[in-house]
């Protein structure tokens, strides 16, 4: 059986992450594959780390973490980090963040007094040691440990008018200033005083997003309110120094850019569709989003980039310093309603909040490079092979790093041209039989078919569980004189 | 940043496309090739005291010899003896290979012919 000719899946396959598409093969998963681990032993397919349910007080159901701030603590060693998330009344929820332990409580009693709802619209920002919020309409400062908060700040302490209810209100700090985007102005808190509008874009646009990049403030803006990012067509990125009279550069996007963010020296725009990066004269298209991403949905740790979109936990990064990086659907959401927020900023742990039913779902996954534990289990797709002449699957060999320990296992599937699946019991073997014991302690095996269609399409499709370490699975196939049968 | 769609398709074309040997395509090319005919008797369930070798002469593909393995001599197909077995019941096994596939079954005197279909995986009475 084994002289028969054969193809095989290996890191050539894992190390090219998940296509774009399903059906465009930019990758070596599916589109539609999880769970993909290739960092942590580069070379070989495991599963995505084990998310550990945190302690958290009260943590809202209708959007649990939208904001989220990191900034030097009160000590001086470390960082202080600390969130904001919103209730089902659209009040806003003070919250201290304990990055090592991944514990989220709420400090103090919920804000009743003014809305908060809308992610996009609000932001967390440390500044002089004192956090600074932004609701809908003001803004909000409260002392290093949260204990002490100044809900009116800018219309009571500062006097100031309301910020515009219908505009995004990001934050940046720049030469030493808190600057605050309201509609197609910045406000600017130098120290204690605060003045409004400082800078101004024209009349109509509106600030959806803001960072800091080669030394300037980039600002994305839309001349009109589209906060649901349906109108497309021009939205532009303002480039400024912080007192020239008017902006120094604009550049055009077709879409809404709903949040900017800096990576290993690139930046990133996420738009209504796609993710790109601005290459100093347009943003150029990476990859399809299929949701609205936004500031607390983007983070960073071990060199690679995180977002999530919808259940989907995307990682973009290189298993192998020095190479190209690749996107992979990392961790998925266990909630169906999806992420909320992550947060990563403590060695290689994240926190992540998803959106429950009743509260939202925080979790704390201790490293983001380790292997999954005993409830992990991932069925991932590849790339379908095309043959010239029809073939008859007739084997296969499956080859881990070691031999497979309790818990641990491996099935095979294949799906042939018609979409039917060829799974375990076509290989004469019981579902993760690959892992029972009579398997226990054996890292090669393999498995023959003696029948089954002809077709000139294999699709493998493998099921990796616990921290089993793939090295490879090779299908061995005959060609075959039989016509295909649809 | 993004790699160039040129060399892309190139590496999917590489990698996704695989080339199978016609299976009808001069002998020699396929024995090159390492790739079994699939016209060729399976060797591993030949009929016992006879070997197979390839030959661009279909006549004498097949090879008999004495019970100690000398004296081999070129055989026609045509002349290949208790090629088709002889069973006392309906076959209900899965045949593996052409040999196996075709059986004749004394039914109580009645011979009858029963044919192995791979497609349905089942025997049928001719």
């Amino acid at each position: 059986m084994l002289n028969l000719p054969h193809f095989r899946i290996d890191y050539h396959d894992f190390l090219r992450g998940s296509n774009s598409y399903v059906n465009y093969p930019d990758g070596g998963f599916l589109s539609t594959s999880y769970g993909i681990n290739i960092f942590n032993t580069p070379g070989l397919l495991t599963t995505t780390p084990h998310k550990s349910e945190t302690v958290h007080s009260s943590l809202g159901s209708s959007e649990p973490i939208i904001a989220w701030g990191l900034g030097p603590s009160s000590s001086g060693l470390g960082g202080e980090l600390v969130a904001l998330g919103v209730t089902g009344s659209s009040d806003g929820v003070f919250y201290n963040v304990n990055s090592s332990s991944g514990n989220i409580t709420a400090n103090g009693s919920a804000d009743t007094t003014q809305a908060y709802n809308g992610n996009g619209f609000v932001d967390a920002i440390q500044y002089q040691g004192s956090w600074y919020f932004t609701s809908r309409v003001n803004v909000i400062k409260c002392s290093i440990d949260l204990n002490t908060k100044d809900l009116t700040f800018w219309t009571t302490t500062k006097s100031k008018s309301s910020l515009q209810q219908y505009s995004p209100h990001p934050m940046v700090v720049y030469n030493d200033i808190l600057w605050i985007a309201d509609q197609n102005y910045l406000h600017s808190l130098d120290g204690s005083t605060a003045s409004t509008q400082v800078f101004d874009l024209p009349s109509g646009w509106v600030i959806t997003a803001m960072c800091i990049y080669n030394n300037l403030i980039y600002m994305a803006a839309e001349p009109y309110w589209n906060a649901s990012g349906f109108y497309h067509g021009q939205a532009k990125i303002f480039t400024w120094n912080g007192y020239s009279d008017s902006w120094l550069d604009e550049y055009d996007v077709d879409t809404r850019v709903n949040c900017l963010y800096v990576f290993d020296g690139t930046l990133f725009a996420f738009t209504q569709y796609y993710l790109g990066y601005f290459d100093g004269v347009r943003v150029k298209y990476l990859r399809p989003v299929l949701n609205q991403i936004f500031k607390s949905q983007v983070t960073q740790v071990d060199n690679s980039m995180f977002y999530v979109d919808g259940i989907n936990m995307i990682r973009y990064g290189s298993p192998v310093p020095g190479t190209r990086k690749v996107f992979v659907n990392y961790i998925p959401a266990t909630a169906s309603q999806g992420y909320s927020a992550i947060i990563a900023h403590y060695l290689k742990q994240m926190i992540i909040v998803e959106k429950g039913n009743s509260n939202g779902l925080p979790y704390l996954v201790s490293d983001i490079n380790a292997a999954g534990g005993s409830s992990e289990s991932y069925l991932q797709d590849y790339n379908a092979r095309f043959f010239s002449r029809p073939v008859r699957v007739r084997s296969v060999v499956v080859e881990t790093e070691s031999g497979l320990a309790s818990g641990q296992s491996v099935d095979v599937n294949y799906f042939d041209h018609t979409g039917a699946s060829k799974d375990a019991a076509f290989f004469g073997y019981s579902s993760n039989e690959f892992g029972t014991g009579a398997l226990q302690g054996k890292n090669i095996w393999r498995f023959d078919v003696e029948d089954g269609i002809v077709t000139r399409t294999i699709r493998p499709s493998v099921t990796v569980a616990k921290d089993t370490k793939l090295r490879y699975v090779d299908f061995y196939y005959e060609q075959s004189e039989d016509d295909l049968n649809n | 940043m993004a790699q160039d769609p040129i060399q892309q398709m190139e590496e999917m074309e590489s990698r996704y496309r695989i080339n199978v040997p016609d299976p009808k395509a001069a002998e020699s090319l396929s024995v090159n090739m390492g790739v079994p005919d699939p016209q060729s008797v399976d060797q591993n369930n030949a009929q016992p005291g006879k070997t197979q070798k390839s030959s661009p002469d279909q006549e004498t593909e097949f090879q008999e010899h004495d019970h100690n393995g000398l004296n081999s001599k070129p055989v026609s197909i045509r002349n290949l003896k208790d090629f088709f077995e002889v069973l006392s019941a309906t076959p209900t096994h899965k045949a593996k290979n052409a040999w196996d596939q075709i059986k004749i079954v004394n039914n109580a005197g009645t011979r009858e012919l029963w044919v192995y279909d791979y497609l349905t995986a089942d025997w049928h009475k001719i």
